[in-house]
């Protein structure tokens, strides 16, 4: 496979997942550019994976993490994880959007990084298993355990609210 | 997150639509040139390559310098000094004065010095250290480097310069002032040798001396 065709072929997918990751267009744009740049420095080895796209997403979420925390460290602005520029029509697409990025945010980084290969990359749980190089049930009890936490913040931010 | 809130109500078809359904919601971007990212992976690979050949260029640089300051080479300089033209020399003369002059090289760190004698001359070879140029050194101070050989050694005495860059007129041989403990007057001057002696085939006339 040609360097060039899978870059033209899977950015948009790649900048899209990072933009339900990140919840910034811009940030996402950064570490997609990078990760592909990382791909193209390994090309002889990533070509010949089963899922080089997943690699670049894991990647790509690996850097995005990483500048997170510096930024953070640095008291630079990180990426912009409010819904606020985000919100446009409610039409269905963006409202879940919304949810999921609510959904990705209140998970750990691993979790974020399982959901992702599964929803987005739609791997099946021994091809995660496989790019993550963990033991299957792993996989499960980690994308088991996002879901569980999520749905946890969820009924204790509605508490919240009621009261 | 209203409908994402049990993960067993919550089916793997239904959560797989939401994240189809948000991932649709972003508009597709146009993938930027790739040429940019070939662009900057050559720009690393130059990068790369110079920094490899800077750090082999450095590499070198330290083995060469360690290479000629260790090196050891005793071809690398030979200093040929004859004896006087008006007097025989004899070999017991010569003997002492090689060792004189071994011991003072050594005694300033020049260990791979060989001082021998030779068909009436004594020849050393071996790293002079710190010589610039000798030739200048003895046309200054011709005193300097023969008068150690043929006046202040051991068993030569009697005559002391009445300055460092005046040679003596004579030398007596006076075996009986050996004091193997007392300090060579001469000493000092060979250290001043020492701090300027350089590699280079030369040759000094031991009659120098009395030529002054």
């Amino acid at each position: 496979m040609e360097f060039d065709s899978f870059f033209r072929d899977n950015y948009a997918h790649v900048h899209r997942a990072m933009c339900l990751s990140f919840a910034d267009s811009a940030f996402a744009e950064e570490i997609t550019q990078e990760a592909f740049y990382r791909a193209l420095r390994g090309w002889p080895k990533v070509s010949k994976l089963d899922h080089p796209e997943a690699w670049t997403m894991v990647v790509a979420l690996n850097r995005g993490r990483d500048l997170v925390r510096r930024r953070r460290r640095d008291d630079e602005k990180g990426p912009s994880l409010s819904r606020s520029d985000i919100q446009g029509a409610m039409d269905s697409e963006v409202h879940d959007r919304i949810e999921i990025i609510d959904l990705l945010r209140k998970v750990s980084e691993r979790q974020r990084t399982v959901l992702v290969l599964r929803y987005i990359a739609q791997l099946s749980m021994s091809e995660i298993a496989e790019v993550l190089d963990c033991a299957e049930g792993t996989v499960k009890s980690t994308l088991h355990a996002a879901l569980a936490r999520a749905a946890a913040q969820e009924k204790k931010g509605r508490t919240h609210v009621a009261d | 997150m209203s409908q994402i809130d049990d993960t067993d109500d919550c089916s793997e078809f239904e959560l797989q639509l939401r994240f189809t359904g948000a991932l649709a919601s972003f508009p597709l971007s146009a993938p930027p040139d790739a040429m940019m990212l070939h662009q900057r992976l050559r720009r690393r690979r130059v990068r790369a390559r110079l920094a490899g050949l800077f750090g082999l260029i450095i590499m070198v640089s330290l083995i060469v310098m360690v290479g000629v300051a260790g090196s050891s080479d005793p071809t690398s300089a030979t200093m040929t000094l004859y004896g006087r033209d008006d007097a025989a020399v004899s070999q017991g003369e010569l003997s002492a004065d090689a060792k004189v002059i071994r011991d003072r090289l050594h005694a300033i760190g020049d260990d791979s010095a060989r001082v021998s004698e030779d068909d009436g001359a004594i020849v050393v070879t071996g790293r002079t250290v710190g010589l610039a140029d000798p030739t200048s050194v003895l046309t200054e101070f011709p005193a300097l480097l023969v008068m150690p050989v043929v006046c202040q050694s051991g068993p030569f005495g009697g005559v002391t310069p009445s300055s460092p860059g005046t040679a003596p007129l004579s030398c007596l041989y006076t075996p009986d002032a050996v004091e193997p403990d007392s300090p060579d007057p001469a000493h000092a001057w060979a250290e001043e040798i020492a701090a300027a002696l350089q590699s280079g085939p030369l040759s000094i006339p031991l009659g120098l001396a009395h030529a002054a």
